[in-house]
């Protein structure tokens, strides 16, 4: 444990170097935030008091609660230095050493989350204040509970994620193109650009039958209180069995990885 | 068991598979969709034993088998066939006992975070490898000031020069005292001073410290201070294992002979079985076959008034550099006289025109 604290640590300190390059990415990724509220404030103005199901607090709310989640869980930096390590042989100083990848990368990934958050605090404390008068505190205790639970397996979802997709440097020189697919896929089906709820029920049905709701739209539907007991339960447990298996599959690509990496040479 | 070798390494063969690409755009084209792949023996059946508090050399020109050989014997890479044993371990099983056993420094890789003062990946590996802590500041002092750097454990470690990065990897490898080191090109473009330093410190610390180190280098230097024995591979298969001093006695055939002659007096040497280097300033040098060594030196006695006479031996570094650029020569052709002679290494050879 004291191992990964301290790695922990290295991680805040190492990052932090990079707080102003941090503080512009956070900046620029609050661009389509502002655009998101600036289109919904104008289709609500067309006199509608509630679509599908939100009033125009709601909608603001559920953005700006989908960007509060983004900051904290989403993976920026790791895919990519995850990717770099194998195939420049990074690696290889967590397999001579008493110590284990997967642990260690983990760690950094929570180290550049709260740095990115704390940076990223500022900028989205002024669009909160834009908006204050809009913004919903979440809609009891149990939501609140639910929320920072679900928050926190969504995070280590998007990181299997995000490192399943990196593990493909031990058979392809570039990963970028797979990267992007699942930036993609993720922006589109994890409620990012807009809640799920907008969508045909069977879609959404079908959707929540993939990892990628987990990741966003339901920590934020949680948090507004829109998701009752049983489904809170229902979805903590999805989120849970999503993360088993995608452990599992990570581990067992890894070592898959590991016998082509040890068979090329380190 | 008490004095098991620290590494044993029977039959270690690795073959890569080597993607071969067809000129141009059309064998572009077809290797994306058959490729052809050419096997490559790395190394190739190699055997030796290394017992415990041994410095073994690992000499060989590039592509030679080194990195790969060592990358096996610390658990990177799976060899094709054969074993190895290092401390009782099987290295590419990468046991966690194991791990905490052995330290591998790859010259051109390193473990330090690079915007981070030196002390904190030190500090990580304290943790990594469960030192105590009084324990680990007393290691780390010691190191530091040994390697002449204790002075620059706070700065960041892309502010270092090459060598004191070099010096804390050493450290932040020797840290958990481990019983097996495996250094490959550890003074590589390292500038002379921090080359001896480095070269000064691992001999203490093999002696002190009795661990067993393996390092590869293509530098003899390297090898020729550190290491009482040598392992030559060529071309993946062992060559030479022994004292570098050997190597001169097994594989030179030659030696130079100088002799200083008073002014005025010309060589008689016509029939003498030498190849004649160079005659000036009534100095004769003279390469000579080891079996007519003595015949030669007692004929340039018997006839001429010598004044001086040197006997020069090839130099070691000279020995392995013919044998590397002779092209995969099987053990044997090297102890046969069809082999071309060996470079003269001081002067020049200026044509002689006196006889």
């Amino acid at each position: 444990m004291s191992t990964h604290w301290y790695i922990f640590k290295l991680g805040l300190q190492n990052t932090a170097a990079y707080r102003t390059n941090f503080f512009f990415g956070a900046l620029f990724n609050l661009v389509p935030l502002v655009a998101a509220i600036a289109m919904w404030r104008a289709i609500f103005a067309g006199g509608k008091e509630v679509i599908a199901g939100y009033t125009l607090a709601e909608m603001l709310s559920y953005y700006l609660i989908a960007t509060l989640v983004g900051m904290t869980t989403a993976v920026t930096e790791d895919e990519w230095q995850i990717a770099t390590d194998i195939k420049d042989g990074g690696i290889s100083q967590s397999l001579v050493r008493p110590i284990r990848y997967f642990g260690y990368r983990l760690c950094l990934f929570s180290a550049n989350r709260l740095i990115y958050t704390a940076v990223a605090l500022l900028p989205m404390a002024a669009i909160v204040a834009w908006n204050f008068r809009y913004i919903l505190p979440p809609a009891n205790l149990l939501s609140l509970v639910g929320f920072v639970c679900s928050l926190a397996l969504s995070a280590l979802l998007q990181f299997l994620l995000a490192y399943l997709t990196a593990l493909l440097a031990f058979w392809v020189l570039e990963i970028s193109t797979f990267s992007f697919m699942l930036l993609a896929t993720q922006r589109l089906a994890s409620g990012e650009m807009f809640p799920l709820d907008l969508l045909p029920s069977w879609l959404n049905h079908l959707l929540l039958l993939t990892p990628f709701p987990y990741c966003m739209f339901f920590p934020v539907s949680v948090y507004m209180g829109r998701v009752n007991a049983a489904s809170l339960v229902q979805g903590l447990a999805m989120q849970g069995i999503w993360i088993v298996m995608l452990f599992g599959l990570a581990r067992v690509i890894w070592h898959r990885g590991l016998r082509t990496y040890t068979a090329v040479g380190g | 068991m008490q004095s098991s070798p620290a590494i044993e390494v029977n039959g270690l063969t690795r073959i890569f598979r080597t993607y071969k690409k067809q000129p141009g755009l059309t064998g572009a084209l077809k290797g994306l969709f058959a490729r052809e792949y050419e096997p490559t023996v790395a190394v190739n059946d190699i055997n030796f034993t290394i017992e415990q508090g041994e410095c073994v050399g690992f000499l060989g020109p590039n592509g030679a088998g080194k990195t790969t050989t060592l990358k096996m014997l610390a658990g990177l890479l799976h060899p094709s066939a054969g074993t190895a044993t290092v401390l009782g371990f099987t290295p590419w099983e990468r046991k966690q006992e194991y791990r905490r056993q052995f330290a591998l420094l790859l010259g051109q890789k390193n473990q330090l975070w690079w915007d981070l003062p030196a002390r904190e990946s030190l500090a990580l590996n304290g943790k990594i490898y469960r030192i105590p802590s009084a324990d680990f500041t007393r290691r780390v002092t010691e190191l530091t000031e040994l390697l002449r750097v204790d002075n620059k454990l706070d700065v960041m470690v892309r502010e270092l020069s090459l060598g004191e990065r070099m010096k804390f990897e050493l450290i932040a490898a020797l840290l958990h005292r481990p019983k097996v080191l495996f250094l490959d090109e550890p003074t590589i473009g390292l500038d002379v001073v921090s080359q001896e330093t480095v070269r000064d410190f691992l001999r203490t610390y093999n002696r002190t410290s009795e661990t067993t180190i393996l390092l590869t280098s293509h530098y003899m230097s390297d090898i020729e201070a550190l290491c009482d024995r040598t392992i030559i591979i060529n071309e993946g298969a062992l060559f030479f294992d022994g004292q570098l001093a050997e190597i001169i006695d097994r594989f030179s055939e030659y030696r130079f002979v100088t002799v200083k002659l008073p002014p005025g007096i010309l060589p008689r040497i016509a029939d003498i079985p030498a190849e004649i280097m160079v005659f000036a300033d009534s100095r004769l040098r003279l390469k000579v076959a080891r079996a007519n060594f003595i015949l030669v030196c007692r004929m340039l006695l018997d006839r001429h008034p010598v004044e001086d006479l040197e006997i020069q031996d090839v130099s070691a570094e000279e020995v392995v550099r013919e044998i590397f650029t002779r092209n995969s020569a099987p053990h044997g052709v090297l102890e046969s006289a069809s082999r071309p002679a060996v470079r003269e290494p001081a002067l020049s050879p200026s044509p002689l025109a006196v006889l």
